[in-house]
């Protein structure tokens, strides 16, 4: 059917011309009451990813495919699947419907479209998330079906048998915060359609690696892991931890830890050579973590004197690989990248000669096709190295960095500021000529980055932080930054300050910030002066507070388990005494003074069924009342993996649970709209909701952002409306001017088409179009044309919608296309009216006069069109207040422009002429010299009109005819908002007068050859054209 | 409709996924006109403009022939030039006289391979065993609001063509065409709407549009103003051009 036509005619067409426009509500059509808001209702109300990529997320799985080298699939933590087709120089996500957290990736090579997923990252930190289980596809990654296992939440390794690829062994290290039986060694014989669990332990015990030799695939390995996290600390290590063989495919299994020197073992790593299997290495943490290598199938280990970076952190690098074909190459990814070319009894560590490695790394990939080139999994993205891992390539163009926070400036374009899991605090304009790229980005803060706040009045001038509450105040013009940190005092106990220190500006005030320890503190005056205006409003537990024994086996104290600490605070916009604190073991405290007393709502906000001690995550006081405040709660660090949402409307004296069938995921956001106080946004570690109703009914929000995108802030910028949201994977996500979601109400829903307003647009040809082409990834720009928004009850598949422009007295303007999906509708006019008519019959097509001219600021009135309703609105147009042209200058170009426009109007009208008179008597040429003559007059006339050279293979201009020099000035003045140069003014006076000769000439010709040729021809008995 | 749609299938279960494609296939072709119908189609011929901007209209036409099959043609016109692709049972051509050129030159294998699998007039899907495609149901998706099937069908050679099909009227909404090629592997994406019975009884869609990977529209739509079937259309016009 059709399709083709559409592929054929597109490269042409794309890139010429804009369309779009923009619109006022009024609705004609006669509405029912059924229709609810849905995720389909939000339409084209979709963000765009702006990075960053100039640094990445981690990385925790790779795979690629032998028999194709340039196909990779990566997993991420937070950002899902991607997959390269070119080795790396871009990468597409695949996996946008599906939880994000991956913790394997493996390729069926045997069939390179069949990809198993295992969600939920094995990497088990303190912020990990989790998944939800296990998917396929089969064709690779356009589609995934889920297979099975949905309570493992995190999943270390995926192997398909050599034998069969529907013999599948899934390694799942199980849930971190609770028991569960849900762990273990998994089998499916059947392709996924159903598990059987071949080796298991016990509920907090789970399978951390597993290696089956290539060989021989009865022979296998599994390494058990005892582990468990608290909110407060880490245990890795106890009597379920083991090293197992099994030679009968996983039937029966006997521990193989003979040479291995400490009974009590925690996490290994382990693997085989793949081309000598009964060579292998693992790396067995302990109170000594250390490697060993057997060279029996793992009868008998030895141990190795590897140094700290071989076995430092074994719980977070459990990643160690033997090269495909030289089985004395061993490389061992971990905090640096190490590697041994004596099957483990001695390593180096990378050159990186001029270059960096991201540390912290978790999955690597070698080409088997030229083992000189691999590709490593970081905390800070993929790199990829062509020589054997000595140095290595950035791949800056996988953009899925894990926010915590992000915060905006007020300047215009506004910036965006956002703190990165393992890489440092960044900011970047939210608009950049060409789109942001990655040399758009600043660095504004290093180690593990959190909150970011903008100062207030310099913005220059921001406060950053890294982990444990390392705040300092960066001043970007001297370079330089300074401690602000709050110490203790004479008399004060040692300050606690949480993994992710809030740091928060005050919504009244621009020189105040808080932050937040067991004590919060108050700054007016930049950070130089920090007030203790709280006591520690912690429950200050003993128990919880043991952070320095935490990690197990191996200790491991870098804040990440600090606990008992302010995790969360907000100054009420209506009042600045009003302060509200969460933290972290479940205390909701509320000053009303300014801090001089405090009340704990922890007894009250469990009686709408939250759960004590809960992690308070967000909390909202209302711009709209004082005595209204919504609250999020986290209580994953229990293994409550529940949507937590309340809002009190008596200042915190009874609570009400906001539940929604639609949630899913912990809560991590709560925000109200700056607006309309019934339009409320909540972020979910799986995901963004909306409600229009204060709560009641919630809908996802998915136009681009991915079902089970992990969101963990949100921010309106009041002057765009856009709304900002921080996602732990996905990078800064923009959904521009949320201003449309205030107007939506059972009117407009019921409506089958409606418009709807958005804001004013300046009439520019936009500030931000081009830049040079860099490589990486480029987040995209929101549109500088008018947006015209509408809305559809359904999709339209009859007909089709025509949206027309018109101006403020009611004269038609232009008509655009208008789209047909269900819900809302965007589409974008360029301003710009119909092009000019331009002379035809030239050898070449006139690029420049494929665009129409600009209109003027004002008032226009806009049409929606469908099946004979009628839905009409208005738009806005403004001045630009970023050019610096006056109405005066305006006005000249535009007049330029039209006369430049006339112009190529005329001068097709005079060539229609031409071309009209030549074909009268083309076929008569032969038949006289006189009408030869003519033809040839006409011919001469043509040149000197439009270009004439035929059967070039160039694409560059070689003819400079009268329709190319208007054309010249056309786009000269009509590609520029303000005063035209004398040159294009004189131009066009002199083209015109060349118009008008022209036209002189072929009225000259035509009175002088007319009666001849009509003459000639009636004496040949021929038919007389004129 | 979508929970509907979700508890049948839960009801029907996996075994019957292969035979649900077919059921969905032959619904499709019960909404627009019928497989007898359908059948009976050897030529297209589709007419109309390509919108590519604030009033700009460019003319499109496109002819089909098959039965065997004999070519397919592509014409887009603009400021009085008219570029040409032509398709032959085993290869092709293309004009382009935008820049000045005034020869063709040969389609390649590619695009050839590319073409072929958009220019089957009765659609790929009719009687797809038999053009030896192998066809497998995906499953219900949301496609921009509108529930739909998602089938898909492989060619021998390993490209593959993804139908969203509207579980209400079992219209085709959206295609996506993936080339496999060697080395490289390219993809289209295509909506249609405005579905309309031809003179000749069959429903087909009077517009289509480009839209991109996350399903934002690639310039404006072509609109058809008529779509011939079974007419009469001149063989020489799938003939390569002579050079001036």
């Amino acid at each position: 059917m059709v399709k083709k036509i559409f592929f054929v005619v597109l490269a042409l067409a794309t890139g010429i011309a804009g369309f779009g426009q923009k619109v006022k509500a009024k609705d004609k059509s006669a509405p029912d009451t059924n229709v609810k808001l849905t995720s389909a209702s939000l339409g084209k109300l979709e963000a765009r990813h702006i990075g960053p990529a100039v640094t990445g997320g981690r990385i925790t799985a790779i795979d690629g495919v032998n028999a194709d080298p340039r196909i990779l699939y990566i997993g991420t933590a937070g950002g899902g699947v991607w997959k390269t087709t070119n080795g790396g120089a871009d990468f597409k996500p695949l996996f946008d419907k599906h939880c994000q957290s991956i913790g394997a990736v493996t390729i069926d090579q045997t069939n390179p479209d069949i990809v198993w997923v295992g969600t939920g990252e094995s990497n088990m930190r303190n912020t990990v998330s989790i998944g939800n289980g296990i998917y396929k596809t089969t064709d690779g990654g356009e589609n995934w079906v889920f297979m099975g296992l949905p309570n493992s939440e995190h999943i270390s390794k995926i192997i398909i048998s050599p034998n069969d690829p529907n013999t599948v062994f899934v390694a799942i290290p199980g849930k971190l915060w609770s028991n569960s039986p849900d762990r273990g060694l998994y089998k499916t014989t059947d392709g996924g359609k159903n598990w059987e669990k071949i080796l298991f332990a016990n509920d907090s015990t789970g399978c951390a690696d597993f290696a089956i030799n290539p060989k021989n695939p009865d022979i296998m390995y599994a390494t058990l892991w005892q582990f468990r996290r608290k909110p407060y600390a880490f245990n890795s290590g106890g009597p379920g931890c083991a090293v197992m063989k099994s030679t009968d495919g996983g039937k029966t299994w006997r521990k193989i830890q003979k040479g291995i020197s400490a009974d009590t073992i925690g996490r290994a790593a382990i693997t085989i050579s793949p081309s000598s299997p009964d060579n292998m290495v693992a790396i067995i943490e302990s109170k000594k973590t250390s490697l060993y290598i057997s060279s029996d199938a793992g009868e008998t280990w030895k141990e190795q004197s590897a140094d700290d970076n071989v076995c430092a952190r074994p719980f977070y690098f459990s990643t160690i690989v033997v090269d495909p074909f030289d089985s004395k190459r061993v490389y061992r990814p971990a905090f640096e990248f190490s590697y041994s070319e004596d099957g483990g009894y001695s390593w180096v560590r990378s050159q990186n000669e001029e270059g960096w490695l991201h540390s912290d790394m978790h999955a690597l990939w070698i080409n088997p096709k030229n083992t000189s080139q691999m590709y490593v999994g970081t905390d800070g993205g993929i790199y990829m190295s062509v020589d054997r891992g000595n140095n290595w390539i950035y791949l800056n163009s996988l953009p899925v960095a894990q926010l915590y926070h992000v915060q905006v400036d007020d300047q215009d374009p506004y910036y965006v500021y956002c703190g990165l899991q393992d890489n440092g605090s960044w900011r970047a304009p939210s608009q950049a000529p060409g789109g942001i790229k990655n040399a758009d980005w600043r660095n504004v803060g290093g180690g593990d980055g959190f909150w970011v706040q903008p100062n207030g009045e310099d913005h220059d001038v921001i406060y950053s932080e890294y982990q444990g509450g390392h705040i300092s105040r960066v001043e970007l013009k001297p370079g330089q930054e300074q401690d602000v940190q709050p110490k203790p005092g004479e008399g004060d106990p040692k300050f606690r300050f949480n993994w992710n220190t809030p740091i928060v500006r005050s919504p009244t005030s621009k020189k105040r910030i808080y932050m937040g320890a067991q004590f919060l503190f108050k700054s007016e005056d930049n950070g130089i002066t920090w007030a203790k205006i709280s006591p520690d409003i912690t429950t200050n537990d003993p128990a919880k507070l043991k952070q320095e024994e935490s990690g197990g086996l191996t200790n491991d104290n870098t804040s990440a388990e600090n606990h008992c600490t302010i995790f969360t605070l907000a100054e009420s916009p209506i009042n600045d005494k009003m302060i509200w604190v969460g933290t972290d073991d479940g205390n909701l405290q509320l000053t009303q003074d300014g801090g001089k007393t405090w009340n704990n709502f922890a007894d009250k906000y469990k009686l709408c069924g939250v759960p004590a001690q809960t992690w308070i995550t967000s909390i909202m006081p209302s711009r709209f009342d004082k005595n209204v405040v919504y609250v999020t709660f986290d209580n994953h660090t229990y293994g409550d993996i529940k949507t937590y949402l309340a809002k009190s409307s008596d200042m915190g004296k009874t609570w009400k649970l906001i539940s929604s069938d639609q949630f899913k995921g912990y809560a991590n956001k709560i925000t109200e709209d700056i607006v309309s106080k019934d339009l409320l946004f909540l972020g979910t570690e799986m995901g963004l909701y909306v409600t229009i109703d204060g709560g009641n009914n919630w809908v996802q929000m998915k136009g681009h952002i991915p079902d089970y995108a992990m969101v963990r802030d949100l921010v309106i910028e009041p002057r765009t409306n856009d709304l900002v949201i921080a996602t732990h994977g996905r990078g800064v996500l923009i959904v521009d001017d949320i201003s449309p979601l205030r107007k939506i109400n059972e009117h407009l829903l019921n409506s089958d088409v409606a418009t709807i307003s958005s804001r004013p647009t300046p009439v520019s040809i936009g500030h931000y179009n081009s830049d040079w082409p860099f490589a990486g990834y480029t987040g995209p720009n929101s549109t500088e044309e008018a947006p015209i928004l509408y809305y559809l009850k359904d999709r339209v598949n009859s007909g089709n919608v025509v949206v027309q422009i018109y101006d403020s007295a009611g004269n038609f303007l232009v008509d655009l296309p208008g789209t047909k999906r269900k819900g809302i509708n965007k589409i974008t006019w360029n301003m710009r009216l119909k092009p000019p008519h331009v002379a035809q019959g030239g050898s070449k097509l006139d690029w420049a006069s494929t665009i129409g001219p600009m209109v003027l600021e004002g008032k226009y009135k806009v049409k929606v069109l469908v099946n004979g309703k009628t839905a009409e609105g208005e738009l806005d147009l403004v001045h630009d207040d970023k050019s610096a042209a006056t109405s005066q200058q305006l006005a000249q170009n535009h007049d330029a422009i039209m006369r430049s426009y006339n112009m190529q109007e005329q001068l097709a009208s005079l060539m229609d002429s031409v071309l009209q008179e030549e074909k009268q008597i083309k076929e008569a040429i032969g038949l006289s010299p006189v009408i030869k003559e003519y033809y040839d007059s006409l011919e001469e006339l043509r040149a000197e009109l439009v270009p004439v050279k035929e059967g070039r293979t160039v694409i560059f201009v070689d003819e400079e005819k009268m329709r190319d020099k208007i054309s010249d000035i056309y786009a000269g003045v009509n590609f520029y908002q303000g005063q035209p140069t004398n040159s294009q003014v004189e131009g066009l006076n002199k083209l015109q007068r060349d118009i008008k000769d022209a036209d002189k000439k072929l009225e000259e010709r035509k009175k002088t050859y007319r009666p001849k040729v009509n003459t000639e021809l009636k004496k040949l008995g021929k038919n007389q054209p004129y | 409709m979508r929970s509907t749609i979700l508890v049948l299938l839960l009801v029907a279960g996996g075994r019957l996924f292969a035979q649900t494609a077919d059921d969905i296939i032959n619904k499709h072709f019960d909404a627009i006109g019928g497989k007898e119908k359908w059948a009976r189609v050897t030529s297209m011929q589709y007419t109309g403009n390509m919108q590519l901007g604030p009033g700009m209209l460019a003319p499109v036409t496109e002819i089909q022939l098959i039965k065997p099959f004999k070519g397919a043609l592509t014409e887009f016109s603009w400021q009085g030039m008219t570029s040409k692709r032509a398709l032959r049972a085993d290869s092709g051509w293309t004009y382009n006289p935008f820049s000045g050129k005034r020869d063709a030159d040969p389609m390649s294998s590619n695009d050839i391979r590319s073409e072929k699998l958009s220019s089957d007039p009765q659609s790929l899907l009719l009687n797809y065993k038999e053009k030896g495609y192998a066809v497998e149901y995906l499953g219900t998706d949301d496609m921009d609001g509108t529930d739909v099937f998602k089938i898909r069908l492989t060619t021998k050679d390993g490209d593959m063509v993804y139908y969203y099909i509207d579980a209400q009227t079992y219209y085709i909404l959206k295609e996506i065409h993936r080339i496999k090629l060697k080395d490289k592997e390219e993809k289209g994406h295509l909506t249609f709407s405005d579905f309309k019975k031809t003179d000749f009884g069959i429903i087909v869609p009077y517009s289509v549009q480009s839209v991109d990977e996350n399903g934002n529209e690639q310039g404006g739509p072509i609109n058809f103003s008529k779509v011939e079937v079974n007419g009469a259309l001149d063989p020489t016009a799938f003939d390569k051009p002579k050079s001036k």
